[in-house]
């Protein structure tokens, strides 16, 4: 008993100093990220985007170590084998962490009444389209591969597999590969929709500098979520790949083989390369259109200002 | 699509107001890392204290000793409990469940209760072929390990000849030390299977002292066929061994060399179909092959293998007897 405790607390501690090390520093240069955004920085939004980017930044640190952490000791709770790759789960953790830090940031007009903005704000102008259409092809891939791998695989082949990305008989890897077609539509699809719920986010500012830098936020979450969506699904399609290269033959087997490296690559390489790539939030507002509730006793409705 | 901002202005939030339009709330990082923390500490602590679902561990295992109705199938079933608390089995459950090569022995019986042997490896075994009157619940400590084993013979085979897997499935129902009952299924299937006797004729004079006689010509037989014995014996249990001890020693010399020194007869059935002469269904084991048919004959007063099905036998090694001098 006091043994257990014991290796509890010392834990605790270096959870404690994993902690300091991963929050310090501050995060990322509020500058380089203006630069790379296009927007321009004074000394109100200044401080902001640092406080920004430094709490996403812990946020999806600590949401990634966690998704790593977690998933094992969910498992050691409760005897349930979840049966995915640790990498899965941390990218997992790494979105919630993400979106969680853009759910927190909220906007205040500093008006004395209520304000709304009527400007209709679409996903598509906060993405580059190749992302956002990435994220719409790579499900349905997934779900190919996932049928190729039905079909194609047979099961009762007895022979081991092991591979880096896979390991298992050939019943393992076709259960794995049909898991992925289903895992990488459902993966995309909260991704999505994440991205949907931080572009819709109310957006009461009326200073327009303030608008760019808060589109700029926007615009960076959603890249972020994007490419750690399409991380999840590059992963899992290179399971597939790895299913079909080691449980198939000829000429199938040769032409997935080299697939499973490259998804793998080109998954991590796409996650950090879209969050950094600049993008100039598309504006079809041609100016900024604001709606106010006067608050006051016995409210009444007020006009559509322009 | 009108969006409110709900933030007027009343009095300031508990938050970090940074800039004049947004608003964070302030040490996200440690309220996140304190979630982590906890959950990845929570779930250990759990474990220590004893999974959810309990972690055991498992492996049914079916053999068939020899492939033949008189051997019947063994399954052993061993559990082993991973976790780091005890479990308690409430509930066990041994049935076969199928037969692979002739599913219609077994239609009317698809799930029959069988007997249960569990060892808990303290010395305390129990069989019983009655579930209400099993020793459960048994508690397993950490690391602890249970055996159950059963046996299924074969009561009515379709065909002669026929080999029939057999199927058997053992369920658990395991208690957690959290008080949730979850169960646990294993199977197996025997291998190789069990095979039935062949078919043998009528059966139209049996001695006075049938079961004696029957006795008689499985002692000829298992006498006749084991290696280890002398020669002189061997030879005596067949009733002209004449070119027999040459044709065996080169089916030693031969191919199956190695065989020959292992194979033994066992007998499955006798039929006495005619006055001092039976017909015998017998197994040759470890040698590969089906059930077969052979002939004993009454010499003097005592049952004999007949050479023919000596010599039959070891053709099957590739040697031939010696004809019989005209």
């Amino acid at each position: 008993m006091i043994a257990a405790f014991a290796l509890l607390a010392l834990a605790l501690l270096l959870s404690w100093l994993l902690f300091m090390a991963v929050t310090r520093g501050g995060g990322e240069d509020a500058r380089a990220w203006a630069t790379a955004e296009g927007v321009d920085l004074d000394d109100t939004t200044r401080p902001v985007v640092a406080a920004y980017l430094r709490t996403s930044r812990n946020l999806r640190q600590i949401g990634a170590i966690g998704g790593y952490l977690i998933a094992p000791a969910f498992t050691a709770a409760t005897g349930i084998d979840l049966e995915l790759p640790g990498l899965l789960w941390l990218l997992t953790g790494y979105v919630l962490g993400c979106l969680w830090a853009e759910l927190a940031l909220t906007r205040r007009s500093g008006a004395k009444h209520r304000t709304a903005s009527l400007t209709t704000r679409r996903l598509a102008d906060y993405l580059p389209p190749t992302l956002l259409r990435s994220e719409q092809i790579a499900p349905l891939i997934a779900v190919a591969l996932g049928l190729i791998s039905a079909w194609l695989i047979d099961p009762s082949t007895s022979e081991p597999h092991p591979t880096l990305a896979v390991a298992g008989s050939a019943e393992v890897l076709q259960r794995g590969a049909i898991l992925a077609a289903v895992l990488a539509p459902l993966a995309m699809a909260g991704v999505l929709a994440a991205q949907r719920t931080v572009v819709r986010r109310p957006q009461p500012l009326q200073v327009p500098a303030h608008l760019a830098v808060d589109d700029a936020m926007r615009s960076t979450s959603v890249r972020r979520l994007g490419a750690t969506g399409l991380a999840i699904a590059g992963l899992l399609l290179s399971v597939q790949c790895g299913a079909l290269a080691f449980a198939t033959s000829e000429p199938i087997a040769a032409l997935a083989a080299p697939l499973t490296l490259l998804l793998f690559l080109v998954a991590l390489l796409q996650w950090r390369w879209w969050p950094s790539w600049g993008w100039r939030v598309r504006h079809r507002r041609p100016a900024v259109r604001t709606a106010s509730l006067v608050v006051a006793d016995g409210a009444t409705r007020g006009d559509d200002h322009a | 699509m009108p969006d409110l901002d709900d933030t007027t202005d009343s009095a300031p939030p508990a938050a970090e107001v940074i800039g004049d339009s947004w608003r964070l709330p302030p040490r996200l990082g440690l309220a996140a890392w304190v979630i982590v923390v906890a959950l990845v500490a929570g779930g250990w602590l759990v474990h220590w204290w004893g999974p959810i679902n309990p972690g055991i561990s498992g492996y049914l295992h079916t053999s068939t000793v020899e492939p033949t109705p008189t051997a019947p199938t063994t399954a052993m079933l061993r559990v082993a409990n991973d976790s780091q608390s005890e479990l308690t089995i409430e509930r066990l459950t041994v049935a076969e469940s199928s037969s692979a090569a002739s599913p219609q022995v077994f239609e009317a019986s698809p799930a029959r209760a069988l007997p249960v042997m569990l060892d808990s490896g303290g010395g305390e075994s129990w069989t019983t072929t009655d579930p209400a009157a099993t020793p459960l619940p048994v508690t397993l400590g950490p690391g602890e390990a249970v055996v159950v084993t059963t046996e299924l013979a074969i009561d009515n085979c379709p065909t002669p000849g026929q080999s029939i897997s057999t199927a058997m499935t053992a369920t658990l129902e395991i208690r957690s030390s959290w008080g949730r009952t979850t169960s646990h299924d294993f199977t197996g299937t025997s291998s190789p299977g069990i095979r039935c006797p062949p078919s043998l004729p009528v059966e139209l004079s049996p001695p006075a002292d049938r079961a004696a006689a029957a006795e008689e010509v499985s002692a000829a037989f298992g006498i006749a066929y084991d290696a280890n014995l002398p020669a002189d014996l061997r030879l005596s249990r067949i009733d002209d061994p004449t070119g027999v001890a040459d044709a065996s020693a080169a089916a030693k010399s031969g191919a199956y060399g190695g065989l020959t020194g292992t194979v033994r007869a066992e007998v499955l059935g006798v039929s006495f179909d005619r006055p001092g002469h039976a017909t015998v269904g017998y197994l040759l084991t470890a040698a590969g092959v089906g059930p077969r048919t052979g002939e004993a004959v009454l010499v003097d007063g005592a049952w004999k293998v007949t050479r023919s099905t000596v010599c039959a036998d070891l053709a099957l090694a590739g040697v031939e007897c010696a004809p019989l001098p005209r």
